[in-house]
């Protein structure tokens, strides 16, 4: 439905002739995209703070609890922490010990800007931990994520944030490829097969399985890709995934190394350019 | 074999990008040959076939400068030429003689034209001839073949692509290679919109095989334009004189209303050219179109020496011949090693690929190795071969790729 709402909104607008980039980045649809990308790509990275991060799993080592997050007519996640380990699924399960409900994809993303608070629909009795412990955790992500200036000169903080940057790209891709306008025309382009992204020498990495024009990620390496997307260390992947080397220079000077496939490619950095788009 | 390195290249490639985007950019950016690093970046000089780079690698070029190399770099008589008429004047306050002299030419040679318009590059013309079917038929629409490549204006490009907006694209359809159903019913759709079909005379995409046309499909196209009141244009950019001086349209056997030449009409001076039927000469002539350096007339006068010699010599035989001997000899070298290379598209501009792996990086690797030995490979596009390519370079390819070959068998 959304994706149906999406390309009618694209058309009716390409047909009035009113259409730009700026306006449609503002629209409400927009929003929903963003949210479906906060909930299926960026939470995500919980589970792999939990597991690589001292500090994050001194944050929720006690915890056991389980935090449904669900946006009306729009994306859902369910997350569990038990026995120090964190685990993210997209869907909804009715049995979570909290359910936090958000009227709209804007409404999320709000939250997840600080900006706004959701509508806590079960699990009052777990209100201090929402307010105290878990935005501990959520905190210990974005500073992650979004590092401090002179943060990623420390190598174990580099790799740690590079390792959820190019998780954050891989799985917001695949969720563009199905709703985003301009994502699902590059994916529409993409030959079935496996795209690998890896952080030489031995990951992360993540995997893009394209399967009739939508794409599906996953964590990982595969020993047969059909195209592969290589950085040289993780400064390199660092800098290429947050968009600040030119990638055609990168690519001859060898710091980032393509083979196979490369045209699969060549669409998936429209997507990732999409991605920069909605997540800045 | 000695295997090349490349340290001035590099070099000079780190100091482009300091001060040029990508570097190296567009079709000749190094992104696409994997690894770049088994690539020169930079020439420095060219003769006949070979070319030498900045490290001073010499090569046997199969890629001609993409296409505008036919009689080989440096060929006396075009440079004669070009540089004759330089000394008298190249870019002036009105044109030269040898722009009506190159038109009548063209026309004599070119089949079914009746006029030619010059102007640099191969997009120049694809354009244009764009406009003239718009301003021909008033009609907005123009359909094109899926991976068909015609240039880089807007137009041309995914409507996903950086920089370009939807109502770039917004009236132009794709249609499937050789799919005469599709193209049927696409026009049934849009019926009395559509001002042009443009396509090439085969379909020689990147990163895929090559296609020939399907028996019939050509003049069947033909008979849907006519009928439907449709501009036929043909790109003829690429194929240009090395499938047939009459124009390749000539060699498949149809006749389109405009085709767009560029690449071997000049042997590597810039210069393009639009012909059309006579029917199209007026709406050609409403539509204002123009650049400051398209009436240069040394490039005309180089384009009026390269065509009478490719059709003195029978260029596009001569290279067909040529060509069938290279890829003839690496099918069976492929074969001596296990592999099985795959030849498409016509033989003076094959597209090669090993079909042992589907991903290319098998092909990719082979390429780079022969490359780093002297014969010049891309792996993502179709090869070129010149009039220039001689017994002793095919010799000398074979040998390398015999070796190249070897290497891969051994790493495998």
């Amino acid at each position: 439905m959304v994706v149906l709402a999406l390309a009618v909104r694209w058309r009716r607008a390409r047909t009035a002739g009113v259409f730009h980039f700026v306006t449609v980045g503002r629209t409400m649809s927009d929003q929903l995209v963003k949210a479906y990308l906060n909930l299926h790509a960026v939470m995500l990275n919980l589970e792999d703070l939990v597991e690589h991060d001292p500090v994050a799993q001194s944050i929720c080592r006690n915890w056991k609890v389980s935090i449904q997050f669900a946006v009306v007519h729009g994306p859902s996640v369910r997350i569990v922490f038990e026995k120090g380990r964190c685990r993210v699924t997209p869907g909804f399960r009715l049995n979570s010990d909290i359910l936090l409900l958000f009227a709209s994809g804007a409404h999320l993303n709000k939250v997840m800007e600080n900006k706004g608070m959701p509508i806590l629909t079960r699990g009052l009795t777990r209100l201090p931990f929402l307010l105290k412990e878990f935005p501990k955790l959520t905190k210990r992500m974005e500073e992650v994520l979004k590092p401090a200036a002179g943060a990623v000169e420390d190598p174990a903080f580099l790799a740690l944030h590079t390792r959820l940057l190019l998780q954050t790209v891989g799985f917001a891709a695949a969720a563009l490829s199905l709703r985003d306008p301009k994502s699902m025309l590059a994916a529409s382009k993409i030959r079935d097969g496996i795209v690998a992204l890896k952080v030489l020498p031995s990951g992360p990495g993540v995997l893009l399985e394209s399967r009739k024009g939508t794409l599906t990620a996953s964590r990982g390496m595969s020993p047969r890709p059909t195209a592969c997307l290589e950085f040289r260390d993780v400064t390199t992947a660092q800098r290429f995934l947050s968009g600040t080397i030119d990638p055609f220079t990168a690519i001859a000077l060898g710091e980032v190394e393509i083979r196979g496939q490369t045209p699969m490619l060549d669409s998936l950095s429209l997507i990732l350019d999409r991605v920069e788009h909605y997540l800045k | 074999m000695k295997t090349y390195t490349y340290p001035q290249s590099r070099k000079w490639f780190q100091r482009a990008a300091k001060s040029i985007p990508c570097g190296i950019y567009g079709h000749f950016s190094p992104a696409p040959l994997v690894p770049p690093s088994a690539y020169p970046f930079f020439v420095d000089r060219a003769e006949g076939s070979r070319f030498v780079d900045i490290d001073g690698n010499e090569f046997i070029d199969y890629m001609c400068a993409y296409g505008p190399m036919v009689l080989g770099y440096n060929r006396p008589e075009v440079e004669e030429a070009a540089r004759k008429q330089a000394e008298n004047v190249n870019c002036g306050p009105t044109p030269g003689k040898p722009m009506v002299e190159l038109a009548e030419y063209l026309v004599d040679l070119v089949q079914g034209m009746d006029w030619a318009y010059f102007a640099k590059n191969g997009n120049d013309v694809t354009t244009y001839a764009l406009m003239v079917a718009r301003a021909a038929t008033g009609r907005r629409k123009i359909i094109k073949v899926a991976g068909g490549y015609h240039g880089v204006a807007p137009w041309t490009q995914g409507g996903d692509h950086a920089g370009i907006i939807p109502e770039d694209v917004s009236n132009i359809l794709t249609v499937e290679w050789n799919n005469l159903g599709a193209l049927t019913a696409l026009v049934q759709q849009h019926k009395g919109e559509i001002a042009g079909f443009i396509a090439t005379p085969y379909h020689h995409p990147t990163f895929v095989d090559n296609e020939l046309p399907a028996g019939g499909y050509w003049k069947s196209v033909e008979t849907l334009c006519r009928k439907e009141g449709i501009v036929l244009i043909i790109d003829d950019v690429r194929c240009g004189f090395r499938l047939d001086m009459r124009g390749s349209h000539a060699y498949f056997g149809f006749q389109p209303d405009l085709v767009c030449f560029c690449k071997a009409i000049a042997n590597g001076h810039p210069i393009s050219a639009l012909m059309g039927s006579g029917a199209l000469k007026t709406p050609a002539s409403k539509v204002f179109y123009t650049g400051s350096y398209w009436f240069s007339a040394a490039p005309m006068a180089a384009a009026l020496a390269t065509l009478k010699l490719l059709k003195k010599i029978d260029g596009p035989a001569n290279m067909q011949k040529t060509g069938k001997e290279l890829c003839d000899g690496l099918v069976d070298l492929a074969d001596k090693h296990g592999f099985k290379l795959k030849v498409t598209g016509v033989p003076s501009m094959p597209y090669l690929r090993l079909t042992d792996d589907d991903s290319l990086m098998l092909h990719q690797r082979w390429c780079a190795e022969c490359t780093r030995r002297g014969a010049y490979f891309t792996s993502h596009h179709n090869w070129f071969l010149s009039t220039a390519h001689t017994r002793e370079d095919i010799l000398r390819t074979l040998a390398i790729a015999d070796e190249a070959f070897a290497v891969l068998r051994k790493q495998l």
